[in-house]
């Protein structure tokens, strides 16, 4: 488990970190969204064991990762520029990553890189996308309990995106990998993460497991028979009204089914629950606040 | 959970190997080609082997030597902190689950091998030149041994500075800036500050603190004065230097393990260290600017004006480095800062300005006093002849003098760097009873002090200041195997004495004419002999020169039957060819009573427009056929005729 409590940095003047908090369960995936500079990168950086935090604390199976080789051999960083040794093949840099983790699979490793069909040349000439399936063959030979990875998706065409989450959500649901991943674009976390967290200049400004989520808010269009009485509406908890002609959306938090009956025992015209993405609820959710959501995330 | 990986990193070592193996394998052929190839080339060849001295191994090319030495080192561990000054690279490293001790002794260590096996390869194949080859006359074991052992020192020296500042800077290219200044610093301050002292005190003795052998101070300026056939280190200056050695590892380690990798790419990753580098940059830049305006100009308002240029020229610099952009104006207070406290020193300096500048040692205090013109003579054993002791004034009324002359020349107004007339420098050093030394330095004018001057002869005339400025009075006539003798400048011709009895007759006459010198008088004589003593000591020897005015010495050469040979007389002249400054027209004279007046008047050099350059023909003899000048006024009236014509 990852738990960060009230950690703040400082850049020499500039408060890059502002009292962040969050937990990442074990065999979980979080989310980290936010703009760019937002701090993502610098949680990322203290959590890997680069930085190190002025206040508050960082606890990874409940130890600081600073300067903790043990620790540090079950955690993999992965960042938004990746980085490999100049001149090194494909198998030099397993060879590099076995001599520094002791979990290390080299069948793994070399079963990834046929897979990925990656030849065995130096790392440097290949395309971007090459380069990072390198580096995700690279994290997963390793078998890191904790894998953190700074916008690992992008620049990833769709057919190997979806490998790689493939192979993410496998080694989360065999090993119990818990992995930290951050983003800033809401739709792509919305299918691989549990929970997912905001960070808005140095700050967490929300936390959310997004089944809770998608099960306490519903998106409902219905009509009701001209001058029907609305007042049952008034029960409801509703974070967004639009009425286009005699159409009512509504956007509830509520569960599912129990919103349905209440509907459904108008007997309107037409009923339909409607799918709701997450950075809807987001929006409708944060309500004033959410418009910045929009800014943060494109 | 017991970890498989071994503490000692083979991937880190690989890759340390390949980033900076190149460097160690070009140092080993720069080295085999200096050495060993050098010395069999030599060898093999019949004439240069004739030239080839025994000794050292600091013989050859030690410039190149020395180059190599501290610039290896520091390319080698800029190339292996690289990883520390670009961010992609120290996240990955630094991500990696290694302790940041552990790398730093895997950098380390590294380092010290790749420079170990250059020079240690060499050294062996110098041992088996040595051992199985007749070159073993040449050098012996020793000579390789301290060859080794010193190379070793002044390479690892810079490889420990330089992982020094690697660890400052976060900076790339300020690393090999910063490891220059680290090492030369030492030597550089204490020389500005003694430049700028000597600007603010007058009498402050400048050449006095500077022999202090500055170089000493910098491993750079140090081991370049000692890649010489016979190093002359001093255990004391090595033992600080491997004191330093081991503050500089510990220190880049502590760094370390306290560096703040969010700060790689800054110039000083360190925030305290920032304004150390702001004003050390400021304050060296000032006194820079000080000293070069107090050269050109003496006026102290020029000097001024230096420092406020200077420290203004230094604080741009230092700021546009910190924040790596010239755009600095926002931090004009840290300027200000400065400003002040630099206010504050000044004053400080104006408080004790006068108290040091009046201090005279009260006679009752003095042991003994050095008064001339360069007290490195007396004070350098290396400079003194063998068997010489420097010799200091200890009669009361001597120094009694030499203290009324000190209080003048402070009154006396500082001499301009551009005045004309005679002028003295003067050094005067008293030691005191309690062990302490009291030196002082003037440059005044004899003219424009009338005081002055007639107190400065006096010293001068006194048998006291010529024993004490002399070397001859010190030496031990039976340190004297031989004197050479030589002609003056028109005539090639010289003697060498070694007859025990004539050599003491000599040493005597020379010492008598120097009594009997009155340095008010400008000898008549224009044409001078010299004289070398050679001493069966370190092959040192005493040079003097004389002329007719030295009767003594004259008299000793004539009853010896060598003054005839040395001396030219103007019937040992057939010829005379006078041509004109400009060298379009010449005129010969054969005339004995004109050559006898032209050889009166001949000079070295005269820069007048009206002068004429002379060359003689000897009857007998051989002569120099170097050039003379004689002045127009100076010519004999019928060449004068001559020449209008």
């Amino acid at each position: 488990m990852i738990k960060a409590v009230e950690i703040s940095k400082r850049f020499d003047r500039k408060q890059v970190l502002d009292q962040v908090g969050f937990q990442v369960r074990k065999g979980t995936i979080y989310g980290l969204l936010g703009s760019n500079g937002a701090g993502k990168t610098t949680i990322m950086r203290i959590l890997a064991g680069i930085l190190k935090h002025d206040k508050g604390c960082v606890l990874v199976d409940g130890k600081t990762v600073f300067e903790n080789v043990a620790l540090k051999q079950r955690i993999i960083f992965m960042p938004d520029i990746l980085y490999f040794l100049p001149q090194y093949t494909v198998k030099q840099m397993g060879q590099y990553y076995a001599d520094m983790y002791a979990n290390w699979d080299q069948q793994r490793y070399d079963q990834l890189i046929s897979q990925f069909k990656l030849e065995n040349k130096k790392v440097s000439t290949f395309s971007k996308g090459m380069q990072r399936q390198v580096a995700f063959c690279l994290a997963l030979a390793a078998k890191p309990d904790y894998l953190i990875m700074d916008e690992p998706l992008d620049g990833l065409d769709a057919v190997v995106r979806q490998r790689i989450k493939g192979l993410l959500i496998n080694d989360v649901a065999e090993r119990e990998m818990t992995v930290l991943i951050s983003s800033h674009n809401l739709r792509e976390m919305e299918n691989l993460c549990d929970d997912v967290g905001i960070v808005h200049k140095g700050k967490m400004i929300l936390e959310r497991n997004l089944d809770d989520m998608k099960t306490e808010v519903q998106k409902v269009q219905f009509a009701l028979r001209k001058g029907q009485d609305v007042s049952f509406l008034e029960e409801l908890n509703i974070l967004h009204q639009e009425k286009r002609g005699s159409i009512h959306l509504l956007i509830v938090k509520s569960d599912h089914q129990e919103l349905e009956e209440i509907l459904a025992a108008q007997n309107p015209v037409v009923l339909d629950m409607l799918p709701l993405s997450l950075e809807e609820i987001f929006i409708y959710e944060m309500g004033g606040a959410g418009y910045a959501i929009e800014n943060i995330l494109d | 959970m017991p970890s498989k990986t071994s503490s000692i990193k083979k991937q880190i070592i690989l890759h340390d190997v390949r980033q900076a193996g190149w460097l160690s394998v070009l140092y080993f052929l720069a080295l085999l080609l200096i050495l060993p190839i050098q010395i069999i080339i030599q060898y093999s060849n019949p004439q240069a082997q004739e030239y080839m001295e025994k000794g050292n191994l600091f013989l050859y090319i030690p410039e190149v030597q020395w180059l190599l030495s501290i610039t290896v080192p520091v390319l080698l561990g800029i190339l292996l902190l690289r990883y520390l000054h670009k961010k992609q690279v120290s996240d990955f490293i630094h991500s990696m689950p290694v302790k940041r001790s552990s790398l730093y002794h895997h950098h380390l260590v590294v380092g010290m091998v790749l420079l170990f096996i250059p020079i240690m390869l060499n050294a062996l194949i110098l041992l088996g030149l040595q051992a199985f080859s007749g070159i073993g006359d040449y050098f012996n074991i020793m000579h390789v041994f301290s060859w080794l052992g010193i190379m070793l020192f002044l390479n690892i020296f810079m490889l420990l500075a330089t992982f020094f500042t690697g660890m400052v800077t976060g900076m790339f290219s300020m690393h090999f800036v910063l490891t220059y200044i680290l090492v030369l610093l030492p030597a550089g301050l204490v020389l500005l500050l003694i430049a700028n002292m000597s600007i603010l005190f007058v009498g402050y003795p400048m050449e006095y603190y500077a022999d202090m052998a500055i170089f000493k101070f910098s491993p750079i300026s140090y081991f370049l004065i000692n890649f010489t056939p016979d190093p002359e280190l001093s255990w004391i200056v090595m033992s600080l230097y491997a004191a330093a050695g081991i503050l500089l590892y510990l220190a880049a380690f502590w760094l370390y393990a306290n560096r703040r990798m969010e700060a790689t790419s800054q110039a000083i990753v360190y925030p305290f260290m920032r304004p150390v580098f702001r004003y050390g940059v400021t304050f060296c830049f000032m006194m820079v600017g000080g000293y070069y305006f107090h050269a050109i100009s003496s006026s102290f308002a020029w000097v001024i004006f230096g420092y406020v240029a200077g420290s203004l020229l230094g604080f741009i610099v230092a700021e546009a480095i910190l924040n790596k952009t010239w755009r600095i104006y926002s931090n004009y207070k840290s300027y200000l800062v400065f400003a002040v406290s630099l206010a504050v020193v000044l004053i400080a300096v104006n408080l004790v300005k006068e108290n040091y500048e009046n201090k005279i040692p009260s006679p009752e205090n003095i042991v003994k006093v050095y008064f001339g013109d360069s007290y490195t003579y007396t004070e350098a054993p290396e400079y003194l002849e063998a068997g010489i002791k420097p010799l200091f004034f200890t009669d009361k009324q001597d120094v009694e003098l030499v203290r009324d002359l000190h209080e003048q020349a402070i009154e006396a107004p500082r001499a301009d760097n551009y005045y004309e007339g005679e002028l003295r420098s003067t050094f005067i050093v008293y030691e005191l009873k309690n062990g302490k030394k009291v030196a002082r330095s003037y440059t005044y004018s004899l003219d424009d002090n009338p005081e002055l001057k007639s107190l400065q002869y006096e010293i001068e005339g006194s048998n006291a200041y010529k024993y004490a400025n002399n070397a001859v009075f010190n030496i031990a006539p039976n340190e004297i195997y031989a004197v050479d003798v030589q002609s003056n400048d028109i005539k090639q011709s010289s003697a060498r004495i070694s007859d025990p009895e004539l050599i003491n007759a000599l040493i005597e006459a020379i010492k008598k004419d120097i009594e009997l010198e009155d340095p008010q008088a400008d000898s008549e004589e224009l044409l001078t002999y010299s004289l070398d003593l050679l001493t069966n000591k370190d092959q040192g020897y005493y040079y003097a020169s004389f002329d007719d005015s030295d009767k003594n010495t004259i008299q000793v050469l004539q009853d010896a039957g060598l003054y005839d040979d040395l001396k030219v007389y103007s019937e040992d002249i057939s010829r005379i060819d006078l041509e004109n400054f400009e060298r379009n027209n010449t005129v010969t004279v054969e005339d004995p009573e004109e050559i006898k007046q032209i050889l009166n008047h001949v000079t070295y050099y005269s820069e007048e427009e009206d002068s004429y350059f002379v060359t003689f023909n000897l009857n007998r003899g051989r002569s120099t056929g170097e050039e003379m000048s004689i002045e127009y006024e100076d010519l004999p009236e019928s060449i004068k005729n001559q020449l209008e014509e």
